[in-house]
């Protein structure tokens, strides 16, 4: 059974492509045959965060207008043999694509692959309902902020509205201290506000910045609690929900006493 | 830790509650997508419907939309001045 997972959030810059690629690379790393699509038509990204942008040859487009065969479209990642990427079209628009054609894709691409991520544009025009076309299931990525809470909102309706299943939220760039001086909406606050369930969080990380700077997404680094977190994530998605439970933030005396005197706690793995 | 034994001392709230306050405020107005427009025929009808029954304070008449439970509620708030005497209303 394949499933084709839209990964969206309506307002921009909230982490929608870092997302994709992480959960791409842990879903591939756990073993599935997974493919990352950039539904990003004139502004790909998708192919910098996984370090691929010297590899594209052809596009989406070019594969939707008959002019490339999927295999030549298709990009197979660096270091995950399971893992593929299909790249947006960066000189044309979100125009050049057709829901109708988005659906067609996602189906040929489910005879070859378990699990299909697409990065979602921002936005609630022609992008996003390509974008959800071939969609069986959402991820609905947001921040801790009120324009990125408000966004989400919007979007948990658009997708009602098109008879997708509830989607699971993902939040993104959660800063513990300031939730802790309450100077930041806090994770109950946003599943009360936005009354849908959670896929996971995501703290706000130096790691990230560095791995996109490498293309090499954090979710490759077994040392790292974010990588760790995305991993988690990708294990529920797989329908381990009782991973959720096992990496919770670390108490104990000594991040009791940090914490007491204003320090982060020691590697914490949240979501 | 400094800032909240500053907030201790000068009562000032936490920042979140405010957004939390705004942000259910304004997601109820997107979801129920009503137009300033519709929003202000909306209060006037109401007022002439009350003004056959009650003298109002009208500047002071404070109508919003607001979360009850479950539901949104339209709240309003109509500081009447006296009754009004239906012979002497003409109607």
């Amino acid at each position: 059974m394949s499933e084709c997972i839209v990964v969206t959030s309506g307002k921009g810059g909230v982490g929608k492509t870092t997302t994709t690629a992480n959960l791409g690379v842990a879903l591939a790393m756990q073993g599935s045959r997974v493919c990352v699509v950039d539904a990003d038509i004139g502004l790909r990204n998708l192919d910098v965060i996984l370090g691929l942008e010297n590899r594209i040859v052809y596009d989406l487009v070019q594969y939707i207008e008959g002019k490339c065969r999927l295999s030549q479209a298709l990009i197979k990642d660096k270091r995950q043999e399971n893992l593929y990427l299909l790249p947006a079209a960066q000189t044309r628009d979100k125009t050049s694509v057709t829901p109708y054609q988005m659906r067609e894709l996602i189906y040929d691409l489910k005879q070859d692959f378990e699990y299909i991520l697409v990065d979602c544009p921002a936005g609630i025009e022609q992008g996003f309902k390509n974008a959800i076309a071939g969609a069986d299931q959402a991820i609905i990525v947001t921040t801790p902020e009120m324009s990125a809470i408000r966004d989400a909102d919007r979007i948990i309706g658009l997708i009602e509205a098109a008879e997708l299943p509830e989607p699971h939220l993902l939040i993104n760039r959660y800063r513990r201290g300031m939730v802790r001086r309450g100077d930041m909406l806090n994770k109950d606050d946003i599943l009360e506000i936005l009354a849908t369930p959670l896929l996971g969080i995501i703290p706000e990380a130096e790691d990230i910045i560095i791995s996109a700077n490498r293309g090499y997404p954090v979710s490759y680094l077994s040392d790292s609690s974010v990588g760790a977190s995305y991993r988690n994530m990708a294990r529920r998605i797989n329908g381990d929900f009782d991973s959720y439970e096992s990496i919770q933030p670390k108490t104990g005396l000594w991040n009791s006493v940090r914490r007491w005197i204003g320090l982060e706690p020691l590697k914490e793995a949240i979501g | 830790m400094r800032d909240s034994i500053l907030r201790f001392f000068t009562g000032s709230s936490q920042s979140k509650e405010e957004a939390k306050r705004r942000l259910k405020l304004l997601l109820i107005h997107d979801q129920l997508n009503l137009s300033p427009e519709q929003l202000e025929d909306m209060k006037r009808d109401i007022m002439s419907v009350v003004r056959e029954y009650l003298v109002i304070h009208e500047e002071e008449a404070d109508f919003r939309l607001d979360q009850y439970n479950e539901h949104i509620a339209l709240v309003s708030s109509l500081p009447v001045a006296k009754v009004r005497n239906r012979s002497q209303s003409g109607a």
